[in-house]
């Protein structure tokens, strides 16, 4: 049997603390949501109405200015990561929810399900899917609950393949055998043995895909085709530096909010890395 | 190596079956189609809208539409715009130059430095050389192209005028210097995303076979360390380097909309854009074929590549 199960969280803990970097992009994270969810609650938060200041620089009243508009921009930013730390999370359960099954069941039956669901996997893969959720969203609309579905759908190819690759090896297991000489049903099989034994990888990507969903989604409603005002998302708000003028002249409208962009994507695929060389032996340098 | 080559060819046929009448169906279903515009705007009896329906073919099961459109597409014929009644083959006609000279520029782009700081790296592994290009990696497949495009644009082209902001073409200067200007920017900007993937594989698959025994004999041999880093391990890299070419087309074209949008290239990213916002399916339709005869048209030639690069895959299958 396996000498260390890589479940065994306190063993994981302590190589994944090793890594400098991973545990500072989880503070920022946290901080982050923390931020997001506790801000509006106990401040003056609006991001909606009207100043009659149109791209005021950042001032006592308005920490990070106004926007083209007269919206307060510290609300706004706020506000946005709301917004992409929703769409990160939420898109991503949608792609596992969808690939891990996937996945395991091409990977224990093989034969002709392997063939339609990793031939459909190839498919995916191969078309850029910044184009299919470009045509979803023409198609469906751009609300919240759209988005967030179209991005974690269009993804499920990801977990589907990572647990695939490790449920081929992990059928041919002699404790799979002998729960299949043992008489136990499929099902149980798959959900007691292949499951837990095959979602190691998924681990290991899970902050990427995450990364990649909120990466997504800004670049949609940066294309204006994401997010629509007055609701506030960090790529809608760099959108309006598509505005020559704005671009030009008032930095301070779309340089936060990217900057909050940057920080976001860099910390959660630090924490990546992290789970990645905590997980994988190979890894080590 | 034709029979493999004709066998891939007839395998991509019901890929791109299955592409086109997904969206197809899809983008039926979607509301908004041109009769209720039409309708909408103009006040219709019940009795007219019927006749626009059978006028524009819309009374029809969406199968048939289907087989209609598929037969009209082997024509050569796309349909018109909905908003400009303009050819849509001629429109994106208009727009395939542009689009193609931006993304093979991108591609040579990230292949270059991406080889480059791969040789690099497995060359000295753990020298400065090797941390910048990890970091290089790290950093192009985290950062959002658009943030970074603009702010590239607001350093070198606002603050010291380095550099065109947008456009193809500088006013009245059609030439290859203004050209070559115009397209810095942007290739650069599509090449970051895609560089990480070449650094990694031309470092792992060089570092593979530094020890083999061929590269043993070259090194006593006497010949210089640069040599056999160049003309002995190098070989070694160039398959998954064309594996890598694979992933990176759909993200190539997928960063080209976003970067032709913003530095305003008139290619078929941003004619997608406006196109979705407008809600013109029959340019979305259009597009969407394009995109997914280039997306086969490269596997196939990848295929045959890998196929002349290692003989064994012919003969496998």
């Amino acid at each position: 049997m396996q000498k260390k199960r890589p479940s065994s969280f306190r063993s994981f803990y302590a190589k994944f603390r090793k890594h400098r970097l991973a545990q500072i992009g989880l503070i920022v994270i946290i901080v982050e949501i923390l931020a997001v969810i506790i801000l509006p609650l106990v401040m003056d938060l609006d991001p909606y109405s009207i100043n009659p200041l149109f791209n005021a620089p950042p001032s006592s009243e308005h920490w990070l200015g106004t926007d083209p508009v007269g919206r307060d921009l510290f609300a706004r930013v706020i506000y946005g990561g709301r917004i992409s730390l929703l769409v990160g999370f939420s898109a991503t359960a949608i792609s596992v929810i969808i690939g891990l099954p996937l996945g395991l069941v091409a990977g224990y039956y093989r034969g002709k399900v392997e063939t339609v669901i990793m031939r459909a996997a190839d498919i995916f893969m191969s078309f850029p899917s910044m184009i299919l959720v470009l045509v979803m969203v023409a198609i469906f609309g751009n609300s919240l609950p759209v988005l967030i579905s179209l991005i974690g759908v269009l993804a499920w190819p990801h977990p589907a393949r990572l647990v695939y690759g490790r449920a081929l090896s992990v059928r041919r297991m002699e404790y799979v055998e002998a729960a299949k000489v043992g008489g136990c049903s499929d099902l149980t099989i798959l959900l007691k043995y292949v499951l837990p034994n095959s979602v190691a990888p998924l681990w290991m990507s899970v902050a990427f895909q995450i990364s990649s969903a909120i990466l997504t989604e800004s670049s949609l409603s940066f294309l204006g085709a994401g997010i629509q005002p007055p609701e506030a998302s960090w790529g809608n708000i760099v959108y309006q530096a598509q505005n020559v003028v704005v671009l030009y002249t008032y930095p301070w409208v779309w340089i936060p909010a990217g900057l909050c962009l940057i920080v976001t994507i860099v910390s959660i695929n630090f924490v990546g890395e992290g789970i990645r060389d905590a997980l994988d032996p190979k890894m080590k340098r | 190596m034709i029979k493999y080559v004709i066998k891939r060819l007839l395998l991509a046929i019901p890929i791109f079956i299955s592409i086109t009448l997904i969206v197809y169906v899809l983008s039926s279903a979607a509301p908004g189609s041109p009769v209720d515009i039409i309708a909408s705007s103009a006040n219709l009896s019940d009795e007219q809208v019927k006749e626009l329906e059978i006028a524009y073919g819309l009374d029809k099961p969406v199968l048939v539409r289907y087989g209609i459109w598929l037969g009209d597409l082997l024509q050569g014929d796309l349909g018109e715009s909905m908003k400009t009644n303009e050819e849509v083959a001629v429109v994106i006609g208009q727009r395939i130059g542009p689009s193609l000279l931006l993304t093979i520029s991108s591609l040579i782009c990230s292949v270059v430095i991406g080889v480059a700081l791969g040789i690099l790296s497995a060359h000295k592994p753990y020298s400065f050389w090797d941390k910048f290009s990890s970091a290089v990696a790290f950093f192009g497949n985290s950062v959002p192209s658009f943030f970074i495009a603009l702010l590239l644009i607001y350093i070198l082209s606002v603050r010291l005028g380095l550099l065109p902001a947008s456009g193809m073409w500088g006013a009245g200067e059609h030439n290859l210097s203004n050209l070559l200007q115009h397209l810095f920017l942007p290739s650069l900007i599509i090449s970051l995303q895609s560089v990480g993937g070449y650094i990694k594989q031309t470092r792992g698959s060089m570092l593979e076979c530094i020890n083999e025994d061929y590269v043993k004999t070259a090194r006593s041999k006497g010949i210089s360390e640069w040599r056999i880093t160049i003309c002995h391990v190098l070989r070694n890299a160039w398959i998954p380097i064309v594996t890598q070419l694979g992933f990176s087309v759909p993200f190539v074209i997928g960063g080209a909309v976003v970067t032709e949008q913003i530095f305003g290239w008139p290619g078929i990213g941003s004619l997608m854009v406006t196109a979705i916002n407008t809600r013109d399916y029959n340019i979305i339709m259009g597009i969407t074929v394009l995109i997914a005869v280039v997306v086969l048209v490269t596997n196939i030639i990848l295929d045959v590549v890998y196929a002349y690069l290692d003989p064994r895959i012919t003969a496998e299958t």
